[in-house]
C-alpha cells in the first residue's frame, strides 16, 4: 500500500480485503473500512423533533451518534407529514455544522476596552454581560424603560419567548419587546381578533382531506409550505371533483396544480374579495340562518394611512390614521349596499383578472355544496391592508356558513415555527401578554401581575415599540440598548438604508446580537453572543394548526455558545430590582428588596418548582443542569396557567414529550381539532351548536372594508412593482440553508425575475447585471427571465435570502396601520444595466 | 526610553501576561468575515456574481445519509410537472427505466399517507422538486463540517480512521 | 479491447492472457482468502509476500490469510491466483472480490 494519504487504488484494495475477511469470518484487517458494522455500533439513537423551519410543523426523527447529528428523516408517526419532509427538512442534519459557527462572545474593542468602532474581540461571558448590563442600565437611566428593547427570534422556543417577555415586561417594565413574527403574522392575528375575538385557526390540517376546493390567496404553498402542498396535491389528484384555485401577483409553482390560475394586480385582492361577497349576496346564496344567528356586521374605519413616519405626506393626509382599528355597527342590508359597488366588472378593471375567472372563483364560495378551504400567508399578511384582507376572507366563509367544520376552513397559514406557539400564544409582542391578553387592558395586566407575583402597576399599560418603530427609534436615538436574539433584521427589515442600518450604527446605541452564525446583523452589532440551535437545547414550538410539539436536547452546542434561554436568565442576574423598579413600586412588595431580576422572575417558587430529577435522565439538558432545576417545565407550567380554562388549554408538560404534539385546547387529555363547534370543542356547551366564544356575544364579525390603494405604486420614474419573498430551498435570510452546500448550489444567489418582454424593452438579456433601485436605495442583481416564477409585465420578484443582495435596502417600511406589519410585496422600482458582463 | 518607563512597561507587561493567563480567551481581534456576502463592506453595494448553469453530469452524487433525497445531477430547465403531466417520470417511472437507465423512483414514492403501496406514484409525491433539487456549478462559500455515520463508525472501530 | 464496468457486470470476463498497463492506468484488483495449516502459516505468508503484486492484509492464527492482488506488469490475476494455490503450504486459495480499476 502507498505510504501517506491513501488514494483510490488503495481504497479499492482495502475494500477487497474487508470482503475477504468477512467471507473468512476473520476480524477486519487493520486499516480496512467497516463495510458492515456489528449491530450494536450500527444502532442509532433516534429522537423526535419538530423541523426547525416553517410553520407547517413537520415532525422529524433525528439520529445522533457520538454527540453529532448524523441523519434525519420525516417522522412516519406524525399526523402532519406522515414521513415526508421538504428539501430543507431533509438537510436538517447539516444546518448546525457550518464551518463558521459562532462559538465565543465577541465584543468590539479598541485598546482592551469596548469601542463601537473597534474590532470584534473574543471575550468571556462574564465580560460580555458586564458590558451589556452596564449599557442597559445607562439606557434605563437616560430614557427610562422605553430606552431598552428586544427583537426576538424565529427560533425562540415557547419558554424562551416566555422568559424574554417576563424579563422585559415585568423586569425592565418595558413593552419594547417584539418578535420577528411581527413581519410575518401580525395581520393574521389582528384579523382573528377583530373577527373572532380570539387568535388562531378554528380548523386544522385534517380539513385538507375533506375539502372539495382549495383557494390560495397570494400564498405559494408549493415552495413555502411544501408538505401541506403534498396533502393538497394528494386530495386534488385522488378525487376528481376537487378543484384548486391559485391567486397571486405572478405565476408561481403553486400554479402547477391550479385548475383556476389567477394573476392579479398587487393590492387588488381587496376588490376581488369584496366582489365575491357581492356575488354571494346578489345570487341569493347567503346562509341567512347562519348569518343571523352567529354574526354581526361592522363598518371598519377607512383611510387609515400606511404606518409611515408621522411627517410623511401619506400619513399626514390619512383622516383615519389615529383610529385605524375602529368600527361601527351596521346591518346586513347596509353591508349588502356597501359591497354592491364591487361588481365583477369593477373588480376586473382594477385587478386585470377576466370576469369569467372572477365568476368561477366566486362560485367556489357561493355554491353551498362545495366545501372550500382558503389558504393565505404573506400575500395577505405583508400588506398595508393585511388585516382587512384577513377580515374579508372570513366574510366569505361567514356569509355562507362555511366554517368550523371539516373541509370548510378559512386557514391562516403560519410562516415560522415559533409564530403561533411562542410569539402569539405567549404574547411576545409590544402590545400583548400571554393567552391573547393585552397590556392596555387593566384586567389583563392584573391577571399577569398576579400570576407573576408582581405588585400592581408593574406592567406598563402603554404598548411599546413594534418592529418597524424599533428601527426608527434606534435611528432617532430614543432606543439606546437593543438586544436582537437570533434573527437577521438588518437583512429582513424594510428600508434598511434609511432606518435599520443607521439605527444599528447610531453611536448612541448599544446593539447586542445573539446568533449561531455571522450574519449582516451580527456584523452591525457591538456585541455578538453565540447562540445554540435547534436540538442543542430542549424546546417546543407550536405550528399553524395549534399543535404544540416538544423535543429533547440531543447534542451539545459548540464552544461557548448557549441557548437563548440561558442568555436571558443569566443576563437577568445582573440587575438588582432597585436598578429597574422605582421606589413606589418596590414599596408595594418590600420582600423583593435586594433581589436580582433572576430571583424575582425565575426563582419565584413557580418557575423553579420542578427539580432536576423530573427531567428525563436519558437526555441532556444544559439549562436545567446549569440553573439547578427543571427550568423548561417550570416556565411552561407557569405560562400554561394563563390559558387553561380560557380556551387556550395546554396539556401537562410531560404529555408533550410523549405525543407527536397536541392541538389546543387540550381538555381532559383530549385535543381539539375544530373549535367553536359543539361536540368538537369542549368550550361549546350542549345545545349551543356553534359559538364564537372569543367575543362576549358569541358571534363573529363581518366587516365592510373597501379597496384602498398601496402606499407606493409604479409611476413614470419607477415603473415596476417590486415583490419580495422566498424560494423553496432557502429559509428566510439563508444563514442556515446557504451553509448547506447542497442547498446553496440548488439556488446560489438571488436573481430578479422579470417578464422577457420587459427585459427586451430595456435591452436586457438573461444573466445581465442590473441595478434594482427605488427612492430609498438599490442593489445589484442578475436578470432572470426563465425559471420557476413567470412574472407579468410590470412586476419583478427578488427573493431576500441573499446577504450579498440586501433587497430590503430597496423596500418601503410601510405597514398595515392596525397590525403594524410591513408590506414587503409592494413598492416601486426601476431597473438599469450595470455593465455588460454576462 | 527612560529606565523608569521601561520598568513600568515591564511591570505592566508582566501584569498583562498574568491576566491573560487566568482570563480566557485570548484577547486578540478576530475578523468575522461574511463568507456568504463576500468582502464588500456592509454600507456598500456588492456586485452580483454571474449566474451559473446547472450541473449536467448525470452521475450519481453520494448522499450524506441514506435518508437524504438524492440531488438531481442533470439540468431540469423547462421540465414541466403540473396537472398536464410529469416530465421527470418520462425517465424515472418504473416502466421507463429500461430505456432511460435512469434510477427508478424510490419504492417509498408508491406509498400513500398510511404506508399502503399503490399501483402508481402516490399523488403526495407528485411534485419532485419539493425534495429533489439540481445543483448549480457554484462553489458553496462556507464549508460544512457534517460528519457522516460511516466516518464516525470507522473512528470508533479498532481499524482506525478511514479519512 | 475496451474494458469497463458495464462489460464486466454483463459477464464479459477479461481474457486471462491480456496484457495490462502498469499502475496509474487500468489495473485489476482482487482479494483472495487463503487457507493453510496453522503451523505452515508463516511459511505460506513469506512465499506469498515474495510474489510481485501480492500483499498480505490480514491473518488469522487458525490458518487463514487475506491477500490482495494487484495485477502489475504482465501477470494477470488469474495466473497469480493459480500460482498461490499451487504453493506447497497452501491448502486452498479462493477468489472473493475482483474489480477493474480504471485508474
Amino acid at each position: 500500500m502507498n505510504k501517506g494519504r491513501p488514494n483510490r487504488r488503495d481504497f479499492l484494495k482495502l475494500e477487497a480485503a474487508a470482503m475477504a475477511a468477512v467471507a473468512g469470518g476473520m476480524a477486519t484487517p487493520a486499516g480496512a473500512q467497516n463495510l458492515m458494522a456489528e449491530r450494536p455500533t450500527s444502532v442509532l439513537a433516534w429522537d423526535k423533533a419538530p423541523c426547525r423551519f416553517c410553520g407547517t410543523g413537520c415532525s422529524v426523527m433525528v439520529a445522533t451518534k457520538d454527540g453529532r447529528v448524523v441523519a434525519t428523516h420525516g417522522d412516519i408517526k406524525s399526523e402532519v407529514n406522515r414521513g415526508l419532509n421538504c428539501v430543507k427538512g431533509y438537510f436538517l442534519s447539516k444546518i448546525m455544522y457550518g464551518h463558521d459557527r459562532l462559538t465565543q462572545p465577541l465584543l468590539r474593542k479598541n485598546g482592551g476596552k469596548f469601542d463601537k468602532n473597534g474590532e470584534f474581540t473574543p471575550v468571556g461571558w462574564d465580560e460580555a454581560f458586564d458590558v451589556m448590563a452596564e449599557k442597559f442600565k445607562a439606557a434605563l437611566r437616560k430614557q427610562g424603560p422605553s430606552g431598552v428593547g428586544m427583537f426576538g427570534s424565529g427560533q425562540w422556543t415557547i419558554w424562551e419567548g416566555y422568559a424574554a417577555a417576563k424579563l422585559f415586561k415585568a423586569g425592565f417594565r418595558s413593552n419594547n419587546i417584539d418578535p420577528n413574527a411581527r413581519h410575518c403574522m401580525a395581520s393574521a392575528v389582528a384579523g382573528f381578533m377583530r373577527t373572532f375575538g380570539i387568535d388562531e385557526p378554528m380548523g386544522c390540517y385534517d380539513d385538507m382531506e375533506a375539502a372539495d376546493a382549495f383557494v390560495l390567496w397570494g400564498a405559494n404553498m408549493a415552495e413555502m409550505h411544501p408538505i401541506l402542498w403534498t396533502r393538497v396535491a394528494d386530495r386534488r389528484l385522488s378525487a376528481p371533483h376537487v378543484r384548486v384555485a391559485v391567486l397571486s401577483t405572478f405565476e408561481q409553482r403553486s400554479f402547477d396544480l391550479a385548475d383556476l390560475a389567477i394573476v392579479f394586480t398587487p393590492q387588488t385582492d381587496l376588490a376581488i374579495l369584496n366582489a365575491i361577497a357581492n356575488h354571494i349576496i346578489k345570487t341569493g346564496r347567503v346562509n341567512r340562518e347562519f348569518v343571523d344567528r352567529h354574526t354581526t356586521f361592522k363598518r371598519g374605519q377607512t383611510d387609515i394611512g400606511y404606518g409611515l413616519r408621522p411627517e410623511h405626506p401619506l400619513q399626514a393626509k390619512a383622516t383615519g390614521a389615529a383610529k385605524a382599528n375602529d368600527a361601527t355597527d351596521m346591518t346586513f342590508e347596509q353591508f349588502a349596499q356597501f359591497v354592491s359597488e364591487y361588481t365583477f366588472e369593477k373588480a376586473s378593471a382594477l385587478s386585470g383578472v377576466p370576469v369569467n375567472q372572477l365568476q368561477a372563483l366566486a362560485e367556489i364560495y357561493a355554491d353551498p355544496k362545495v366545501k372550500v378551504m382558503s389558504f393565505w400567508t404573506m400575500g395577505f399578511n405583508q400588506h398595508t391592508r393585511g388585516v382587512w384582507c384577513n377580515n374579508l376572507v372570513y366574510n366569505l366563509h361567514l356569509l355562507t356558513g362555511k366554517i368550523a367544520e371539516p373541509g370548510n376552513s378559512p386557514f391562516s397559514l403560519t410562516g415560522q415555527p415559533s409564530a403561533c406557539g411562542t410569539a402569539r400564544e405567549v404574547g411576545t409582542f409590544s402590545h400583548r401578554l400571554p393567552a391573547d391578553m393585552l397590556v392596555a387592558n387593566k384586567a389583563h395586566r392584573d391577571i399577569a401581575e398576579r400570576i407573576w407575583k408582581l405588585p400592581e402597576g408593574t406592567i406598563p399599560a402603554q404598548p411599546g415599540y413594534h418592529a418597524v418603530l424599533q428601527s426608527r427609534m434606534l435611528k432617532d436615538g430614543k432606543l439606546n440598548a437593543y438586544w436582537i436574539q437570533v434573527n437577521n433584521n438588518l437583512q429582513a427589515g424594510a428600508n434598511a438604508n434609511e432606518e435599520t442600518y443607521p439605527g444599528y450604527r447610531n453611536p448612541e446605541n448599544f446593539i447586542v446580537v445573539s446568533d449561531a452564525y455571522p450574519t449582516v446583523t451580527a456584523l452591525a452589532a457591538d456585541l455578538i453572543l453565540p447562540a445554540a440551535m435547534w436540538v442543542e437545547k430542549e424546546g417546543a414550538y407550536g405550528n399553524a394548526e395549534r399543535r404544540t410539539q416538544f423535543w429533547h436536547q440531543l447534542v451539545e452546542a459548540p464552544g461557548e455558545s448557549r441557548s437563548d434561554l440561558w442568555q436571558l436568565m443569566e443576563f437577568s442576574k445582573r440587575f438588582k430590582i432597585e436598578e429597574v423598579w422605582p421606589e413606589d413600586l418596590l414599596a408595594k412588595q418590600p420582600e423583593y428588596r435586594g433581589k436580582t431580576l433572576y430571583e424575582v422572575l425565575y426563582r419565584n417558587g413557580q418557575v423553579d418548582k420542578f427539580p432536576l430529577s423530573d427531567a428525563d435522565p436519558n437526555h441532556a439538558n444544559q439549562e436545567a443542569k446549569h440553573f439547578g432545576f427543571y427550568v423548561q417545565k417550570g416556565l411552561f407550567e407557569e405560562y400554561a396557567s394563563f390559558g387553561r380554562g380560557h380556551g387556550h388549554d395546554l396539556a401537562p408538560f410531560d404529555a408533550y414529550h410523549e405525543a407527536r404534539g397536541l392541538r389546543w385546547p387540550v381538555v381532559n387529555g383530549k385535543e381539539t381539532r375544530w373549535r367553536f363547534r359543539e361536540g368538537l370543542d369542549p368550550y361549546v356547551k350542549p345545545s349551543e351548536g356553534l359559538k364564537f366564544y372569543g367575543n362576549p356575544d358569541g358571534k363573529a364579525r363581518i366587516f365592510a372594508l373597501p379597496y384602498e390603494p398601496a402606499a407606493e405604486a409604479p409611476d413614470a420614474t419607477y415603473p415596476f412593482w417590486l415583490v419580495t419573498g422566498r424560494v423553496l430551498e432557502h429559509w428566510h435570510s439563508g444563514s442556515m440553508t446557504r451553509r448547506v452546500p447542497e442547498l446553496y448550489r440548488a439556488f446560489p444567489e438571488a436573481v430578479c425575475f422579470m417578464h422577457p418582454d420587459d427585459a427586451q424593452a430595456l435591452k436586457l438579456r438573461r444573466g445581465d447585471e442590473i441595478k434594482v433601485e427605488s427612492r430609498r436605495g438599490y442593489i445589484r442583481t442578475r436578470v432572470e427571465t426563465r425559471g420557476r416564477n413567470k412574472m407579468p409585465r410590470g412586476v419583478v420578484f427578488v427573493p431576500w435570502f441573499d446577504e450579498g443582495q440586501l433587497i430590503n435596502r430597496v423596500t418601503l417600511d410601510a405597514t398595515d396601520p392596525i397590525s403594524l406589519q410591513t408590506d414587503f410585496k409592494k413598492c416601486a422600482v426601476r431597473l438599469a444595466l450595470v455593465g455588460d458582463a454576462r | 526610553m527612560k529606565p523608569r518607563q521601561r520598568v513600568v512597561l515591564l511591570a505592566l507587561a508582566a501584569a498583562g501576561l498574568s491576566a491573560l493567563a487566568t482570563t480566557l480567551p485570548a484577547q486578540n481581534p478576530t475578523p468575522v468575515p461574511l463568507l456568504l456576502r463576500g468582502p464588500t463592506p456592509l454600507d456598500q453595494i456588492a456586485p452580483a456574481p454571474r449566474m451559473t448553469p446547472m450541473r449536467n453530469t448525470s452521475e450519481k452524487e453520494v448522499r450524506n445519509y441514506p435518508e437524504q433525497p438524492p440531488v438531481i445531477p442533470h439540468t431540469i430547465e423547462g421540465y414541466q410537472v403540473d396537472l398536464n403531466g410529469n416530465k421527470c417520470l418520462s425517465c424515472h417511472a418504473r416502466s421507463r427505466t429500461g430505456e432511460s437507465q435512469a434510477p427508478m423512483i424510490s419504492i417509498t414514492h408508491f406509498m400513500d399517507r398510511d404506508g399502503q403501496l399503490l399501483a402508481t406514484i402516490s399523488p403526495r409525491r407528485f411534485f419532485c422538486t419539493a425534495c429533489h433539487v439540481p445543483q448549480h456549478e457554484a462553489k458553496a462559500p462556507v464549508p460544512n463540517d457534517f460528519v457522516d455515520i460511516d466516518t464516525l463508525l470507522a473512528r470508533s472501530a479498532p481499524g482506525g480512521v478511514r479519512r | 479491447m475496451t474494458r469497463d464496468r458495464r462489460q464486466f457486470i454483463r459477464g464479459r470476463w477479461i481474457p486471462q492472457t491480456a496484457k495490462l498497463p502498469s499502475p496509474g492506468g487500468t489495473a485489476e484488483i482482487a482479494s483472495i482468502l487463503v487457507q493453510t495449516r496453522p503451523e505452515r502459516l508463516a511459511a505460506a505468508e513469506a512465499a506469498i509476500d515474495a510474489i510481485a503484486g501480492a500483499e498480505i492484509f490480514g491473518r488469522d492464527a487458525r490458518g487463514k490469510l487475506v491477500v490482495v492482488l494487484e495485477a502489475v506488469g504482465s501477470e494477470p490475476i488469474g495466473e497469480m491466483l493459480t500460482r498461490i494455490s499451487l504453493l506447497p503450504d497452501v491448502i486452498t486459495a479462493t477468489l472473493v472480490y475482483h474489480a477493474i480499476d480504471a485508474g
